[in-house]
């Protein structure tokens, strides 16, 4: 048996329940209905509303709005006006918004009539600005961060670009929309950006990567990135949040750090060639200005001549590792050089630097004739005196110096071994780093080991340091043997060129 | 001559000069020019060496090189000046100049009572002595 609706009662229902107030006008604009919402709104019954005009039941502050004509207009053309606003402002009241339609309504006898339905819109409105309010809010945020603040789609595509990003690459965020983001990172890292998304449902949530970005004058930028995957309600990825930032500025303070350190290095380094230059420059100046005064017995005054001459060849070895540390040039000519007399003579040009109760041993463990290098001879010198110099101010109050040679057969050993303090530890690293010195120590600029490493390199040896027991250091030296020396004589005329 | 001059003027006791200097030779410069006047020379290589002969002695004249293996000149003159009110102490170094901050404070504090930058003339260093 199917039911019959019983439309006066779904009128009722309706009537009753809805949220929005209602009126029906007839064509001289009386009241012919209104439902139980507009009379509670308005504060009025029944029969204080049927029958009246318009304008008698809306308040006063609805009267700006021509809704006379608007009603009129509608039950002569037929057509639905819908959804306007009216503002209600009166004293003492806070203001109110109201939507608004008016359809037309056809009543008995054929006559025009109209249904004014109004929405009281306030809060819905309040809280649409609250959003938009929010939404400025976090946009100014985006806007005015100094990171490249980027939202891609879940392909990779971006939706939105920042100030900051416009700023870094040249980009305009017009440009930039629908672009993969790929597309701006260099290659080949551009492969990382695609394949992080072609896996973004199932990569892990974040990605943190420096990658170059291509600007729009062609040049790149370094960028540390971070790229975040969005999810929706449902736990679906919609995209990407990628922040990025401009290492540029970063990396010019850190170049300009690297500079001044280098200045400072520069400026320690000038100290100690300062310092290294004028002391053997006093020893001199002061040896010749006794030997003018004629002051002190002839021994002394012959011992005067032995200083000047030692003061200036201390000066002159200074100057010769400082240009060899300026023009590192490379080692054209070579010849068979004795070690034993290089480390003989470099024992007495650093004897001055050995301390009372310094003993010297000799450990050779080949004949002498067997132990020449193919190299430079004046360079290795330079390169024992270094060597022997730092071992003897590595024992102030005197102690062991041994030096011990041995053949390899294809490389000739030696060994200088103090009995010192020993190197901290944490020195060991640095100890061949130019300018590298201790303030402790007066007397060394810092170039002497570092000098002297490089001139090993530049023979086709090694030079390193390690421990000695109990207590002290070892300096070890591998040179290539002249090829006279080799074990088995191989044909290698001209050597190393 | 000068240097004669104050040599043949030694006639009271001889002067007592402490030279602190970590390089050999210049100690020995120190040494051959005022030994020559009559002082009494004592040499130092470093800070610890000058403490302890500062302990039982007392000199006329110090001189002090700025940049020792063990501790900073101006450092040791401080308290070289605490322990002999009385000594001449020079400063010598290849390292500072005379107008160098440190100095002309060391100076103004009356630490040293005087600098010789190295290479310096002999008859600065026999003027600071005797």
């Amino acid at each position: 048996m199917s039911m019959k609706l019983d439309y006066e009662t779904f009128f009722h229902a309706i009537n009753a329940t809805i949220p929005s107030s209602f009126l029906i006008f007839d064509d001289k604009l009386r009241v012919l209905m209104a439902n139980q919402n507009f009379l509670e709104k308005s504060c009025r019954n029944l029969n204080q509303t049927l029958g009246r005009h318009l304008h008698d039941v809306l308040p006063a502050a609805f009267r700006d709005i021509p809704l006379d004509q608007q009603l009129h207009k509608v039950m002569f053309s037929g057509d639905t006006l819908r959804r306007q606003r009216m503002t209600y402002r009166a004293p003492g009241v806070s203001t109110r918004f109201y939507s608004y339609s008016i359809c037309p309504l056809k009543l008995h006898g054929n006559c025009s009539g109209a249904i004014l339905v109004m929405d009281d819109i306030t809060d819905f409105l309040c809280l649409s600005d609250k959003v938009r309010e929010m939404q400025l809010h976090l946009g100014s945020v985006v806007e005015s961060a100094a990171d490249l603040i980027i939202s891609t789609d879940s392909a990779g595509k971006i939706l939105t670009w920042n100030a900051a990003s416009e700023k870094a690459t040249g980009y305009s965020a017009p440009d930039m929309r629908g672009k993969p983001l790929a597309r701006l990172i260099d290659k080949p890292e551009n492969t990382e950006v695609e394949a992080w998304f072609r896996e973004i449902s199932r990569a892990q949530q974040r990605r943190s990567a420096e990658w170059p970005m291509i600007c729009a004058d062609g040049n790149t930028i370094p960028v540390s990135w971070n790229l975040s995957r969005m999810t929706g309600i449902n736990g679906e990825v919609t995209g990407a949040v990628v922040v990025g930032r401009n290492l540029l500025e970063q990396r010019a303070l850190e170049a300009q750090v690297r500079q001044a350190e280098k200045l400072a290095a520069l400026g320690r380094v000038i100290g100690g060639i300062a310092h290294e230059i004028r002391n053997p420059l006093g020893v001199s100046s002061g040896a010749a200005q006794l030997l003018k005064r004629r002051l002190g017995s002839p021994e002394l005054l012959d011992e005067c001549v032995d200083k000047i001459i030692g003061g200036i060849k201390r000066a002159s070895l200074i100057v010769d590792s400082l240009l060899r540390f300026a023009r590192p040039s490379r080692i054209r000519e070579t010849e068979a050089v004795d070690m034993v007399q290089v480390l003989r003579n470099a024992l007495m040009f650093a004897s001055g630097e050995s301390a009372i109760g310094t003993t010297i041993e000799w450990d050779v463990q080949a004949p002498p004739q067997s132990l020449h290098a193919e190299g430079v001879q004046n360079l290795l010198e330079l390169v024992m005196i270094n060597l022997i110099t730092n071992a003897f101010q590595s024992m102030p109050n005197g102690g062991v110096l041994r030096i011990r040679l041995q053949s390899t057969g294809t490389e000739l050993l030696i060994e200088i071994a103090d009995t010192g303090s020993g190197i901290p530890e944490a020195y060991v690293s640095k100890v061949f780093d130019p300018f590298f010195t201790t303030w402790k120590d007066s007397r060394r600029s810092g170039l002497g080991l570092s000098v002297s490493h490089s001139i090993v390199l530049q023979h086709g040896g090694s030079i390193d340091l390690r421990p000695a027991e109990p207590h002290g250091t070892i300096f070890a030296l591998r040179l290539p043997l002249a090829p006279a020396n080799l074990a088995h004589h191989p044909a290698q005329p001209g050597a190393r060129a | 001559m000068a240097a004669s001059a104050a040599r043949d003027a030694g006639t009271g006791p001889r002067r007592r000069v402490l030279a602190i200097d970590d390089d050999t030779d210049m100690c020995w410069v120190l040494k051959s020019v005022l030994e020559g006047l009559g002082c009494v020379v004592t040499v130092a290589h470093c800070g610890r060496q000058a403490l302890e002969l500062l302990g039982g002695n007392s000199f006329d004249a110090v001189f002090v090189d700025l940049r020792l293996p063990d501790i900073e000149g101006i450092q040791l003159a401080e308290v070289i000046r605490s322990s002999q009110p009385r000594a001449r102490i020079t400063a010598i170094s290849g390292y500072y100049s005379e107008d160098d901050p440190q100095i002309a404070e060391a100076i103004r504090a009356m630490t040293i009572s005087g600098f010789l930058a190295k290479p310096f003339d002999i008859e600065t260093v026999i003027a600071a002595a005797t």
